[in-house]
């Protein structure tokens, strides 16, 4: 079909108006996942909106890789002309993926190209570009809206992470005509494994839902887990990126005797106060404890589409030296030498947990390092060790169990299978 | 593995939790309800974060993280106790008995991994109808003032927890001064008063309504001699021993302003 011409001499102005990326709230193998920014805002579709979005963050995208493997991820949306009735074809560019390589000439140039293609491959967009599609305007200018298919997606490609998507949008009249280009568009994808996993839902779909995956949440476990391509791989980096707070933001709560400070005790995590205190802010202070950590790792890992639980361990066993989070060194937990010691046992203790509950599930424990070493219960040197997807085993197994307790204590050092739980995020 | 029911019995021998079950000591006690941080009565402390009240089981749960005033005084620009590093996580369960109250300490303790609670009388802490510690002095408080189970537990580094519990214990075990009284706009008591005839153990339902004439929250804070106040389904009860009871009830506004009303019988 033949587009109209522009009849009014001066160009004709076509401007994209809004753009949905989960435009289909009951499915997300074509298109992107529910979610919201945190617990008291929702993030509303379209995610793009002409006059009110300005920066890639707020438009932001989720995609799970296993779900949309194979699949044609789709877009819709719509534009306005100041011609009504004309039809145009419509698509976007990635201005971003072939950046020019003589930029400021010699090897400073050369440089600089280098270290944009190097971003543009880790960071930059993974939803490729948007196929070209003819779209006819109505009377008064709109066209409704569009759906589009993307192509060149690199979702399949790369692991986990935040990207930020940059489309320059054109427009022709006429096939085989010189494109014309419009606005450009930023959006923030975030690059799932899978469908989170509970406590995260997709289901239902309304801004009341606070179990929706926060983009406050993605924020932090993107990045923590960059890169990773399998869900242990995920775990694991959302693990050591647990434990590594403990170097600036949040320490062992030895003044409180191991209590919880960001969980209620049952089912709740205080995850906006954590968020905050992410970021640097006060949040519920600076102690945790094991159910902290261990609601830390299962909430993050569990976003990005792994299937942790909280599992408790104990009750009452003695313990190795370890590295709780927070401290630089072995000792027993709470430790000040030479007058304190330190406690020499846990009455209980939580880790992230993945598979069956018995000796056979794997522990990925975000609060302590345990000792690696051949003989844990041992004197130093010690080898420092997060265990992350670490069987528990039993004792004997030189696994999680008897790294973490001392030899009397190993037979009490036994998950409890009463204890398992997701808490549910506020 | 043991049970739940075997570890709390453990942790309660550890505490020696038999020398102090039960009643509150002395003739006359006292019941909280509704409780929430009484700003205007601890000026010396500044709420950062009020969380939303929650419950536990029929315990309600106030959570607060607060500042001293003077750091906040110091504090720059938006800065709390992030900048200035001191501040302190309050908790009052406000059980539905006063045996249930030392039942919450129990509970509270078997939610610490480490543990490691120290008998306040150790600590030289002089407040609580019962005290426990941490580690270390001022690391930690915990009480039960009636049916109120109070923890104090450091945010950040600083400061001390115990000059804070001393306070709130005191605001819970003392009648309020007359000078709190004359507030421009005090709450008022509207009825308060036994729904039945009274029986020697028997529960009876009673009635304590107030209202704050702007409308702001209150909270109560009962004086029993006599006899047993507890809450069951909502609703406060009064359970008189042998003899005459007496209770006597002050309504708080959020200014401190109060209205005091008492009640007394005999079974």
């Amino acid at each position: 079909m033949a587009p109209a011409e522009g009849g009014r001499g001066a160009p004709m102005v076509i401007t994209v108006e809004a753009i949905k990326f989960n435009h289909d709230p009951a499915g997300h193998t074509t298109d992107a996942l529910n979610i919201r920014r945190n617990a008291a805002t929702f993030v509303n579709v379209p995610e793009w909106r002409r006059g009110v979005t300005t920066t890639p963050e707020q438009s932001p995208a989720a995609y799970a890789k296993r779900e949309t493997a194979g699949n044609t991820i789709t877009i819709q949306a719509s534009f306005r002309s100041d011609e009504p009735g004309v039809t145009a074809q419509i698509r976007a560019i990635d201005p971003d993926k072939n950046p020019p390589r003589n930029e400021g000439g010699g090897c400073g140039g050369f440089i600089v190209w280098l270290i944009r293609r190097f971003l543009w491959a880790v960071l930059g967009n993974v939803l490729g570009e948007v196929v070209e599609k003819w779209a006819t305007f109505n009377a008064a200018g709109g066209s409704g809206y569009v759906t589009f298919d993307l192509r060149d997606l690199r979702l399949p490609d790369v692991g986990v992470g935040p990207h930020i998507t940059t489309w320059q949008w054109q427009y022709r009249l006429q096939a085989g005509a010189p494109w014309i280009n419009i606005d450009v568009t930023t959006h923030k994808t975030y690059v799932l494994l899978e469908v989170p996993k509970s406590p995260w839902q997709q289901a239902p779909y309304n801004a009341g839902n606070t179990q929706l995956p926060w983009t406050d949440v993605l924020d932090y476990a993107c990045i923590w887990a960059i890169g990773a391509s399998d869900v242990d791989a995920a775990a694991g980096k959302v693990t050591a990126g647990v434990y590594r707070l403990g170097s600036s933001l949040v320490t062992y709560d030895c003044p409180g005797g191991g209590s919880t400070h960001y969980t209620d005790y049952s089912s709740a995590f205080y995850c906006t106060e954590f968020v905050e205190r992410l970021g640097g802010g006060l949040g519920l202070g600076q102690y945790v404890n094991c159910t902290d950590c261990a609601t830390f790792v299962t909430t993050f890992a569990n976003i990005l589409g792994c299937d942790l639980s909280e599992m408790t361990l104990g009750w009452m066993f003695a313990l190795n030296e370890m590295i709780a989070i927070g401290s630089t060194s072995f000792s027993l937990p709470c430790a000040h030498p030479p007058d304190d010691a330190g406690w020499p046992s846990f009455r209980y203790h939580e880790v992230g947990w993945k598979g069956p509950c018995s000796n056979d599930g794997y522990v990925f424990d975000g609060c302590l390092k345990v000792d690696g070493d051949a003989d844990p219960s041992g004197g130093p040197p010690h080898v420092p060790l997060l265990a992350v997807n670490m069987r528990h085993g039993a004792t004997g197994d030189l696994l999680y169990r008897d790294r973490l307790a001392a030899p009397g204590g190993r037979p009490n050092c036994s998950p409890d299978c009463g204890n398992v739980r997701r808490r549910t995020v506020a | 593995m043991a049970g739940e029911d075997e570890r709390r019995e453990a942790l309660k021998r550890l505490c020696g939790f038999s020398q102090w079950a039960g009643k509150p000591p002395g003739p006359e006690s006292t019941f909280t309800c509704d409780f929430f941080f009484p700003a205007a009565a601890l000026p010396e402390w500044r709420v950062l974060k009020a969380l939303a009240p929650s419950a536990a089981g029929l315990r309600r749960v106030r959570r607060y993280i607060l500042e001293p005033a003077r750091a906040a005084g110091e504090a720059t620009g938006e800065a709390t106790g992030e900048a200035t590093g001191e501040a302190l996580d309050l908790m009052s369960f406000e059980c539905p008995s006063w045996a249930d109250a030392r039942e919450a300490v129990i509970d509270y303790m078997a939610g610490c991994a480490t543990g490691g609670f120290r008998p306040g009388a150790d600590l030289q802490y002089e407040f609580g109808e019962v005290a426990f510690g941490g580690r270390t002095s001022g690391g930690m408080a915990l009480f039960v003032r009636g049916n109120m189970f109070v923890v104090v537990r450091r945010a950040m580094a600083q400061p001390r927890t115990d000059e804070l519990a001393r306070r709130i214990d005191r605001l819970l075990a003392a009648r309020p001064g007359d000078g709190d009284r004359g507030g421009k706009v005090p709450p008022e008591v509207v009825r308060f008063e036994a729904l039945a005839p009274l029986a020697e153990g028997k529960r009876v339902p009673l009635e304590l309504s107030a209202q704050d004439p702007l409308g702001r929250p209150v909270w109560h804070q009962l004086f029993v001699r006599g006899g047993e106040v507890g809450r069951a389904e909502d609703r406060l009860y009064l359970a008189p021993g042998a003899g005459d009871v007496r209770v006597e009830a002050f309504t708080f506004n959020e200014n401190g302003h109060w209205a005091r009303r008492a009640l007394t019988t005999k079974a």
